[in-house]
């Protein structure tokens, strides 16, 4: 019962986008019955038309071995010259009853000796094939009609040397198989009930097939309406659970990115209270005392001011990352310049390096022209170059190499600063990672830096590599295609 | 509407999935099958108007063969002549007839009043191989014997009349004496007579028909009289009496009964004839047949308990009272 209203179920469900004619049931059901029960068709017409030809070949025989032995008989007992031999006449005229036919005896001057028609007796037989029978050397021929099939048989002597005459049967053929001959319909019942056996056997195979489908569409659909944290669990054959191992494998992911997300949502608000906590305990201090000094409250509002300007750094990086976030359709791409966009930020950045006493170096191999987003690149060289300098020991250096072959380019940015260990390398890419929290609030930044660089060049589908020894500096190569390369839309 | 939708797709499914196949299936056993078995034609012969022909043999002389010949008007004595020479010609190679001392086979005819014509070869004359003869003597009588005033040919070698290899005289001759029903092509015809009985346009009584059918000979008699009865009457006096559709499975004579097998049409009488018409039209036309004096029907292989209301397990004899006019 169970089967059945599965298989009746998926029948009756089948509908929707691609119509019935694309459901992988009725697909495997057509295909099940094209290949078991046409040949079965096939087989059972052939066997029925082999049978006649079978009946043909042993009526051929049987008639031929009557014939010899009527012309034996016939030399043996000299019918030839004296038919008036009963047995002998009745032999006959029951073999040509038995085989709808006719037997004619003719002696070696044509004249009939014996007719089972009763009627041409005396008369003389001048037909080539008979004429040919008494003349040649062969002792019997075979002639196949339409309806009916010839035996000319040579009665020889007793030596077998010369030809007394011959024994002419005609006989019809077998008919045609029709449909209501016991033959045609014992094949059609046998072969209705082998079609009927492999129709069942078809019927419950294919929803045997196609039922873990069903189930797996079932199981996601009570998945997307339950939690996401439930695995999903499906079982039947080789295919499905392939797609079940993909899906949960897909599960895995979101639920790593919810989890990213929620960890992201909680890192926001602390990043953002934190200078507001700080501008609070400021204030608070300053509220409700009499008589304190100008320059505390000078520096306590010089603290204020810091954590404000802090407060919207950490905001206006938020903002970039956010948009970044969004698809690539806010690429803004032209043909730029990179050595001209790295000296512009270069120049920018002087102004820091010299306070730090660092040296920076450029160092060009080709002009590069390339098809990117400014702003984005920017970001992304500002930054890198940024933390080069920022991250460096005093009177350092900071070298930026800018170098393209025919399909890339590559720009490197190399200090000898502090360096980032091993373990954290994996993780600096990662929105608010800090390797050294309390050095990090130091020299500021929000911990957003490097996840900004990596999205930026991502969205023009480049790469972003770190190498290099804590303590001794960092290397860090971006790549990105000279050719934007846009997001193929499905 | 959840409902009509999920009809429409099981039969537009089934139908799609199943009635290709189950298609393909009746036609193939179709495209092998007959209901009825190929029903035996009577090849008549046209015969062509007016025009003679020349019977001769073929180059290995296995055969008799015939062309269209022109014969000229004049007696019969003068067109047998006429024939004689051709035949002769044409018969025997230059080189048989130098062997004989009259150079000519034929060396004398005679017709007779009743239109019997003796032939006589030369004393000298001797058969060279027997099958030669024999289709010799086919190609002259069947050529003489189309002259209206030729009825019979008779052969002699010298006074003696022909013999047979057994001693037995050959006798007197017709072209109806020689036959050629085997093998299928052949411009072969033979004429039977035979008698049958239909019913009349009441439906109550018999009458006889006297046929003279031209056929190639392959059907028996009795089997010819059958078709004729089931191929119904030519005269507008009389109707067919055997229901439409009947199929002549069998029909053998064995000690004197002939037993008649039909199939099941046969048992749906025409409404317009009698019972007794039906089935003596049947017996009186085969017990014609000198061989024949009861008639056993069958249906499909076996006997049937009743035809409407006659017995119809056992023979029939014939039965006259039911012919019309009969003396």
């Amino acid at each position: 019962m169970y089967i059945r209203n599965g298989e009746w179920g998926i029948i009756l469900s089948i509908k929707r986008r691609s119509g019935k004619a694309n459901s992988l049931h009725v697909q495997v059901i057509f295909a099940l019955v094209l290949a078991c029960i046409i040949p079965l068709a096939v087989v059972a017409v052939l066997f029925v038309n082999s049978y006649r030809e079978q009946v043909k070949q042993e009526r051929l025989s049987k008639v031929q071995e009557l014939c010899a032995d009527f012309a034996n008989r016939i030399q043996n007992t000299g019918y030839l010259n004296n038919a008036a031999q009963a047995e002998l006449s009745a032999a006959m005229d029951t073999a040509s009853q038995i085989y709808d036919g006719r037997i004619i005896v003719v002696n070696s001057e044509l004249q009939i000796v014996k007719d089972t028609f009763k009627r041409e007796e005396g008369r003389t037989m001048i037909s080539e094939e008979v004429v040919r029978s008494l003349l040649d050397k062969t002792v019997s021929y075979q002639y196949f009609y339409e309806d009916t099939t010839e035996i000319i048989y040579q009665i020889r002597d007793a030596l077998g040397k010369t030809v007394l005459g011959s024994v002419i049967f005609t006989y019809e053929n077998p008919k045609q198989v029709g449909l209501t001959d016991d033959i045609s319909r014992n094949s059609l019942l046998l072969t209705s009930f082998f079609v009927g056996l492999a129709l069942c056997a078809i019927l419950i195979a294919a929803a045997k097939m196609a039922f873990p489908f069903k189930k797996l569409a079932f199981s996601l659909r009570q998945l997307a309406e339950g939690d996401l944290e439930e695995k999903l669990e499906v079982s039947g054959n080789y295919e499905v659970e392939e797609i079940v191992d993909s899906v949960n494998y897909m599960l895995d992911d979101m639920r790593n990115t919810e989890q990213r997300r929620q960890e992201f949502v909680s890192n926001v608000s602390h990043e953002l209270k934190t200078p507001l906590t700080s501008m609070k305990v400021l204030a608070e201090s300053l509220v409700g005392q009499q008589g304190i000094p100008e320059e505390l409250y000078q520096e306590f509002l010089h603290d204020i001011n810091s954590e404000i300007d802090r407060e919207n750094e950490i905001i206006t990086d938020l903002l970039n990352i956010v948009k970044l976030d969004r698809k690539e359709g806010d690429m803004q791409i032209a043909q730029v310049s990179i050595n001209e966009l790295l000296e512009i930020i270069m120049r920018r950045l002087r102004p820091i390096a010299k306070e730090r006493n660092v040296e920076m170096v450029f160092e060009s191999f080709r002009n590069v022209l390339a098809e990117v987003d400014e702003v984005k690149m920017s970001l992304v060289f500002t930054n890198l170059i940024e933390n080069a300098i920022k991250y460096n020991k005093e009177g350092g250096m900071v070298k930026v190499s800018l170098n393209a072959d025919h399909r890339y380019f590559y720009v490197r940015v190399e200090d000898t600063g502090i360096g980032i260990p091993e373990e954290a390398k994996k993780y600096i890419f990662d929105r608010f990672y800090r390797v050294d929290k309390a050095r990090s609030r130091a020299t500021g930044g929000t911990g957003l830096g490097l996840a900004i660089t990596k999205s930026a060049v991502m969205m023009h589908k480049g790469n972003i590599k770190v190498s290099g020894k804590e303590g001794e500096g960092s290397v860090f190569v971006v790549r990105i295609p000279l050719n934007f390369i846009p997001e193929y839309k499905e | 509407m959840q409902k009509g939708r999920q009809k429409n797709s099981i039969g537009y499914v089934w139908s799609r999935i199943f009635l290709l196949p189950l298609l393909m299936l009746l036609l193939l056993l179709f495209a092998c099958a007959e209901e009825a078995p190929p029903v035996r034609e009577l090849i008549t012969v046209e015969l062509p108007e007016g025009s003679t022909k020349l019977y001769y043999l073929n180059e290995e002389r296995t055969k008799v063969i015939s062309e269209n010949y022109e014969i000229s008007r004049g007696t019969v004595e003068e067109q047998v002549a006429e024939l004689l020479t051709e035949l002769e010609a044409v018969l025997w190679t230059d080189a048989e007839k130098a062997v004989l001392t009259d150079k000519n086979p034929i060396y004398e005819y005679k017709i007779d009043s009743a239109g019997l014509l003796s032939l006589r070869f030369s004393s000298d004359y001797s058969a060279s191989s027997l099958i030669t003869e024999v289709l010799r003597r086919a190609a002259i009588v069947k050529t003489l014997c189309q002259l209206d005033k030729v009825t019979a040919v008779e052969f002699f070698i010298g006074t003696q009349p022909l013999l047979t290899s057994s001693g037995k005289p050959v006798g007197v001759l017709t072209a109806e004496d020689f036959i050629d029903t085997t093998g299928e092509n052949s411009e072969f015809y033979q004429e039977a007579k035979v008698s049958v009985y239909f019913a009349n346009l009441e439906g109550d009584a018999l009458l006889e028909s006297n046929l003279k059918i031209t056929y190639d000979g392959s059907l028996s008699t009795e089997r010819l009289i059958l078709q004729q009865l089931m191929d119904g009457p030519i005269m507008d006096d009389r109707q067919a009496v055997i229901p439409e559709g009947t199929v002549l499975n069998k029909v053998t004579i064995r000690d004197g009964i002939c037993y008649v097998d039909f199939n099941e049409k046969f048992m749906e009488k025409r409404k317009e004839i009698s019972a007794e018409a039906a089935i003596y039209s049947v017996v009186n036309s085969l017990t014609e047949l000198s061989n024949v004096y009861r008639v056993q029907f069958l249906i499909n292989g076996s006997t049937r308990k009743t035809y409407y209301n006659l017995d119809f397990s056992s023979t029939f004899e014939r039965n006259l009272e039911i012919v019309e006019g009969e003396q």
